[in-house]
């Protein structure tokens, strides 16, 4: 066995990984319970909580300058575009 | 192997992480179709004190349930669509009875008919579970919760872990009562169990040796049996025993055996988590929103593990198989097909001349093999019809169990490859060697199904990782892998306990 060889098989196995490579999953979409690429897979039987006070509800500024923010409650999901807020939110930070 | 650890974010979160799915037509009662579906990968038994459990809502007292938890849904295509038809949902809870211990059990744990488990034992799951009918057209879905006490964490109990012999004395008397049988010829299962994969991890990925033929490897070794990596580590398995008629498309029974047109099911299992999770530190608990995101995905065994590339492997996991057809490329030109003839230097020269796209493997992984391409006992094969592609553990229900003993003779842990056609590919059942028969497809033995001009090389009937089942790992009913090993006879080479060490 020579290093050639060596050498020749790690290349060959990292150009393959590269080559075959996929792109990531796209955008956030509004879906609600259980998400995948489609949504052919079923949603959870657990019936929405009702939002009590304290419950986390959580903010993503996906895109401050757009406006575009993500809002987790329970199990959904909200994508909401509000660019005064985004930027309110964004001050808050700073 | 053959799922465990296998996607860099999934190997981070061993709650969901699916490490093998079972599908086969049961022994004992063939009427019936059992599926386990096993997480939480290598589990040392001795894993104390925070033992092994399902990812679930905890719950303290009386306060609501609180934390993170995991969706396990198993997923059942009886249509060839890609589409579930029928989806199996678990939800598990984690009850504490006394949050001022740090121990699991306060005393030897106990069952009893009447009370259940008793009071001693701390840290306990409870599950409940629905089936959902999905119709694949229009996407309706029908759901049905299985079992009574809907409300307070589900009618189901997990079993303890088996600690060891003075928390879980006499443990069978413990996991026993952990089987249900529903009126509807259901049966079901939840929690641990011997781990009954069996693969020499520690040969294989170290640059894919393979210990028998060690001695012809590229950077060679001497030959040596095969080391079960996994002999004496456990898992939690999630095990459905399910009347036939209740999987077929018609919902009746087959008439025709393994030519019955209704006889082919896929299956496949996913873990979900939802998108946000927030970890206070000063509870320790994480609180969850949005959707449930599917996290782990599993079929066949051994796709995303050495079919998929590296840095595809967790968006292989988020996705349903019916969107397949990205990872076509991966199965038709398998980059361990050009592996083989570089690690085992002049083996396989029929192989690496080979540059067609590999049909067989498509087959296996992704429509399912036709009746015809096997021959008449195969009836319909474990073709789906080939309208998607869709990678599934595909099972034809119709052909019958096969055993060792003599009863149902033929029964070969090379299933397919040893002329047992009620082993993998057609389903998965615990002893099969899905390392051996996924290695000996990859160098060639399949393709003359799809490619008569192809002739193997004479390297592939050598071809084995050398590991055997280990009996300790299965047993003969429901949920047909064994109680799991226990920790204080972990690792089983434990000296006796001397009451008088000489220090």
């Amino acid at each position: 066995m020579s290093n050639i060889s060596r050498r020749h098989f790690l290349r060959n196995a990292s150009i393959g990984a590269a080559a075959t490579g996929v792109a990531a999953a796209g955008g956030l979409s509004l879906l609600t319970g259980v998400s995948g690429a489609d949504a052919v897979t079923p949603p959870p039987t657990t019936p929405p909580e009702p939002l009590l006070e304290g419950s986390g509800v959580v903010a993503h500024v996906v895109d401050a300058k757009a406006g575009t923010i993500s809002i987790f409650v329970g199990t959904k999901q909200i994508d909401y575009t509000n660019q005064a807020l985004a930027q309110e939110l964004v001050k808050a930070t700073q | 192997m053959s799922s465990h650890r296998e996607a860099p974010a999934i190997s981070k979160d061993p709650a969901a992480d699916s490490t093998d799915l079972y599908a086969f037509v049961s022994p004992d009662r063939p009427e019936t179709v059992t599926i386990i579906a096993n997480y939480v990968p290598l589990q040392s038994p001795d894993g104390g004190p925070n033992f092994f459990e399902f990812g679930a809502k905890t719950v303290v007292g009386n306060a609501p349930p609180v934390g993170d938890d995991v969706l396990y849904q198993i997923h059942i295509d009886n249509t060839g669509t890609g589409i579930p038809s029928i989806t199996y949902q678990f939800e598990f809870t984690t009850t504490i009875l006394d949050p001022n211990t740090f121990l699991y059990a306060t005393g030897p744990i106990t069952y009893s008919p009447s009370t259940g488990y008793s009071s001693t034992w701390n840290r306990r799951q409870t599950y409940r579970i629905t089936r959902i009918d999905i119709d694949p057209v229009t996407g309706h879905t029908t759901s049905t919760p299985i079992g009574p006490f809907w409300e307070r964490g589900g009618a189901f109990a997990c079993p303890p872990c088996n600690v060891g012999i003075r928390t879980t004395p006499n443990y069978a008397s413990l996991s026993a009562p952990a089987v249900y049988h529903l009126p509807d010829g259901l049966t079901v299962f939840a929690g641990q169990r011997a781990d009954g994969f069996f693969v020499d991890l520690g040969s294989i990925f170290d640059l894919g040796d393979l210990r028998p033929l060690s001695g012809d490897q590229l950077i060679p070794g001497s030959n040596a049996p095969g080391i079960n990596s996994l002999a004496g580590v456990n898992v939690h398995s999630i095990a459905l025993q399910i009347p036939i008629s209740s999987l077929t498309s018609d919902g009746a029974p087959l008439t025709q055996g393994s030519s019955d047109p209704h006889a082919v099911i896929g299956v496949y299992t996913t873990a979900h988590r939802q998108t946000v999770r927030i970890f206070n530190p000063t509870t320790g608990a994480t609180t969850a929103a949005g959707p449930y995101d599917q996290v782990s995905r599993l079929g066949s065994p051994l796709v995303n593990e050495v079919v998929v590339p590296m840095a595809s492997k967790d968006y292989w996991n988020s996705q349903q198989p019916r969107n397949d057809s990205q990872f076509a490329a991966a199965v038709e030109h398998p980059e361990l097909q050009n592996l083989l003839p570089v690690l085992y230097p002049g083996a396989f020269p029929h192989l690496a001349a080979y540059t067609k796209p590999r049909a067989d493997l498509v087959a296996i992984f992704a429509t399912g093999i036709p009746g015809s391409v096997i021959g008449a006992p195969f009836g319909v094969g474990t073709y789906q019809g080939g309208k998607v592609i869709a990678e599934m553990l595909r099972l034809n229900m119709g052909v019958p169990p096969t055993s060792s003993n003599g009863t149902q003779p033929g029964k070969s842990n090379l299933g397919l490859l040893g002329n047992d056609l009620a082993g993998y590919p057609n389903g998965r059942r615990p002893t099969d060697d899905v390392v051996t028969i996924a290695l000996k497809a990859v160098a060639g033995a399949t393709i003359p199904l799809v490619d008569p001009s192809f002739t193997p090389d004479a390297a592939v009937a050598a071809v084995t990782q050398g590991v055997t089942a280990s009996p300790r790992a299965y047993q003969a009913t429901f949920p047909y892998l064994a109680d799991p090993h226990g920790g204080f006879s972990n690792p089983p080479t434990t000296p006796a306990y001397n009451p008088n060490p000489e220090l």
